[in-house]
């Protein structure tokens, strides 16, 4: 089998005509002034993606350029060249089975994957890191936010029994504690500092009405900290963003923007699937003991209606990240 | 040939001939190998993409191509996750850990973009001769450390003479085989581009902020709500259309702006280059990609960047010296130089997107 072709000595730009004739396993090239042959020990043979040229690859960065299918296709029999891939970018069938693999197969890694991966190597991080995480953030925040809280003792001292009677019930958890600050820039709001640290604010003390709605923003808050949670959402937003940004990182850089949306929404969900947990744990402990099963969703309401408007203050967070007040109860754990 | 002949120069057009339907099967393989083996593929599907576009933009009647090693940017990319699981991870041993992380990286940077400049420009070739950048890593480091510090001490008022530093920088270095190519930008060019940018910038945001005004009465209420709904969160989002478009538009004016300047003023051996992209129509293009792909959840991506090449492509053209053949066979290999070695053991792109 024969065909022309077009050969590059790899010094200098020009091309010469060349002419290749395929004899079993090795291709013998005719210039105008010399000829010589080429296996696949030396080189290797280059299919085409699209309506490219072939190429064969020479040492020393000679290459022969054809575009002659047939001679082609003899050849990467010869060399023994795997075309796998290339078949499948030809098909539109195996096109549309991939599209199914691509769908079915990030949505697994990203709703599956990722979650479980999280939540073991969190499990198997020493807690003496959260800790030390956890002096060093709160510090930060003191500097940066927060006010020493100005409530009394008494003011307090319902909370403390009710978190005290929280941790009596785990005692592995018995060196969480809780902290009280003022925040005016976030208003009402709690949360809990990765190694132990549940923070309300004294804004968030003047919402509460009843035993039922304190312990339940306080066992949703030691529900974040056993459960790991802000180690494991660092690890799946990181993990999850590395994700997405390899399955679109072609895109030219102002196209991708519209990669930040799938990965915005993906972070989203994980952190309300956070709260459901956390909420499930508050659930269960306040069902042991007969509370108001609605007392988280009647709080959250009057925390909504509390803050002015989204985006100006944490509230504009904590509602996309957090699912809505209204659902927060026991059908949505389960 | 549709060469036109002007005063002894031929302009040779850079013709694309890629197709969305050839390209969308490519994308969705590359897509599906790589969430299969969990990104490893990711490494293979880069060279796939790149030789797919490589191999379908061709100067008078001859080819590019693409011969990145798949190894070379695994390795590139498992250094930079390892790069960014410090900065993430630093972040949860001490809060602002990742300061230093990230400090750190601005002062390799310089470093950084020569490597990955060297493998670009090595793995990119044209009629069997490889294109070329020069390892000057410490006029790098001064060029860079120079441009930020004047951005810095300006407050941005410089940033038109620090693009003009890093251009300047990147495009001399570059060339093809022996032949370098040689910056003939001025600093007053890259100054006034910069300008007209900042004076569209205001112009934008008022007409962005004046017509989110106009928005407002058109929405539901937000201030007689009395809870914070998705619906008062989603008419914010809607409020800031107008600006996300305005900056998309600037934006792409002066990316626009820059390159057709930056190709029009440098020169390779005796030949030039005509780039005549249109801000107005790169713009519609920019949007109405973006639309695209989120309308369709990703699915018109491939469409979207074979369209982007083609316009881009279809904008440049070489102005060929009359001897262009004879340009050829003289355009030998940079031949294998020192460096080349030691380049060898550092053969990774590093992807970061600078």
């Amino acid at each position: 089998m024969r065909t022309t072709a077009t050969y590059f000595d790899g010094k200098s730009a020009q091309a010469h005509d060349a002419t290749l004739e395929l004899f079993g396993p090795t291709v013998q090239v005719t210039l105008s002034d010399r000829a010589f042959s080429v296996n696949n020990e030396t080189s290797r043979v280059v299919e085409p993606l699209g309506n490219g040229d072939w190429a064969i690859e020479l040492p020393d960065r000679q290459q022969i350029r054809f575009t002659n299918k047939e001679f082609g296709n003899a050849l990467c029999v010869e060399f023994r060249e795997s075309r796998f891939v290339g078949r499948m970018e030809r098909s539109w069938r195996w096109a549309l089975l991939a599209l199914i693999v691509a769908i079915a197969g990030s949505w697994a890694i990203l709703t599956f994957g990722v979650p479980v991966a999280a939540r073991h190597i969190a499990f198997a991080v020493p807690p003496e890191l959260d800790k030390k995480l956890g002096r060093e953030s709160i510090d930060l925040l003191d500097r940066i936010m927060f006010e020493e809280s100005e409530l009394s003792d008494d003011q307090t001292a319902p909370i403390r029994a009710a978190f005290a009677n929280i941790l009596a019930e785990h005692p592995e958890s018995a060196d969480y504690q809780l902290v009280f600050r003022s925040a005016d820039a976030i208003g009402a709001n709690a949360f809990a500092v990765p190694g132990g640290l549940v923070v309300v604010t004294d804004q968030m003390v003047g919402l509460f009405e009843n035993d039922a709605e304190i312990a339940s923003v306080l066992a949703h808050e030691v529900g974040h900290l056993r459960y790991r949670h802000s180690l494991r959402i660092l690890l799946q937003n990181s993990v999850s963003a590395v994700f997405i940004a390899g399955l679109t990182g072609d895109l030219s850089n102002i196209t991708a923007l519209s990669a930040t949306v799938p990965t915005v929404l993906m972070q989203a969900k994980y952190s309300r699937d956070f709260e459901h947990e956390a909420d499930g744990f508050a659930f269960d402990y306040m069902e042991a003991h007969g509370m108001d099963m609605n007392a988280l969703s009647n709080l959250l309401q009057r925390v909504d209606a509390g803050a002015d408007r989204p985006g100006s203050s944490g509230i504009g967070d904590w509602l996309s990240s957090h699912p809505q007040s209204t659902e927060r109860n026991r059908d949505t754990t389960e | 040939m549709n060469a036109i002949v002007i005063e002894k120069k031929t302009y040779e057009p850079v013709e694309f001939s890629g197709t969305t339907g050839q390209y969308f099967r490519i994308w969705i393989v590359n897509l599906a190998l790589t969430v299969l083996t969990l990104g490893v593929y990711s490494a293979w599907a880069k060279v796939r993409k790149e030789r797919y576009f490589y191999t379908h933009t061709s100067i008078a009647g001859s080819e590019f191509d693409y011969h990145a090693n798949p190894l070379s940017i695994l390795i590139g990319r498992v250094i930079a996750v390892i790069l960014l699981g410090a900065y993430f991870g630093s972040g949860y041993i001490h809060p602002l850990a990742p300061f230093p992380v990230l400090i750190l990286t601005f002062l390799v940077s310089p470093w950084l973009v020569v490597r990955s400049r060297i493998f670009r420009m090595r793995v990119s070739s044209y009629r069997g001769i490889r294109f070329t950048f020069k390892p000057a890593y410490a006029e790098a480091f001064k060029v860079y450390y120079l441009a930020a510090l004047v951005t810095v001490v300006s407050f941005g008022l410089a940033t038109g003479t620090a693009n003009y530093m890093r251009n300047k920088f990147a495009v001399a270095h570059s060339g093809f085989g022996q032949t370098g190519f040689k910056f003939g930008g001025r600093h007053s060019g890259f100054v006034a581009i910069f300008w007209k940018f900042v004076g569209l910038s205001i112009l934008m945001g008022v007409v962005a902020v004046s017509s989110s005004a106009l928005l407002l009465p058109l929405l539901p209420s937000a201030n007689g709500a009395d809870e914070v709904s998705i619906g008062v969160q989603a008419s914010f989002l809607v409020m800031q259309i107008p600006l996300l478009v305005g900056y998309l538009a600037v934006g792409v004016y002066y990316q626009v702006r820059l390159r057709n300047y930056i190709w029009n003023t440098s020169t390779l051996g005796e030949n030039s280059f005509l780039s005549t992209l249109s801000a107005q129509e790169m713009f519609v293009i920019y949007l109405t990609n973006i639309l695209a792909i989120i309308f369709s959840l990703g699915l018109l991506t491939p469409w979207a960047q074979i369209r982007l090449a083609r316009y881009r492509a279809e904008h440049l053209e070489i102005a060929l010296s009359d001897d262009w053949e004879s340009y050829l066979a003289a355009s030998g290999a940079e031949g294998s130089a020192l460096g080349d070695e030691v380049g060898q053991a550092f053969d990774v792109d590093i992807d970061i997107g600078f």
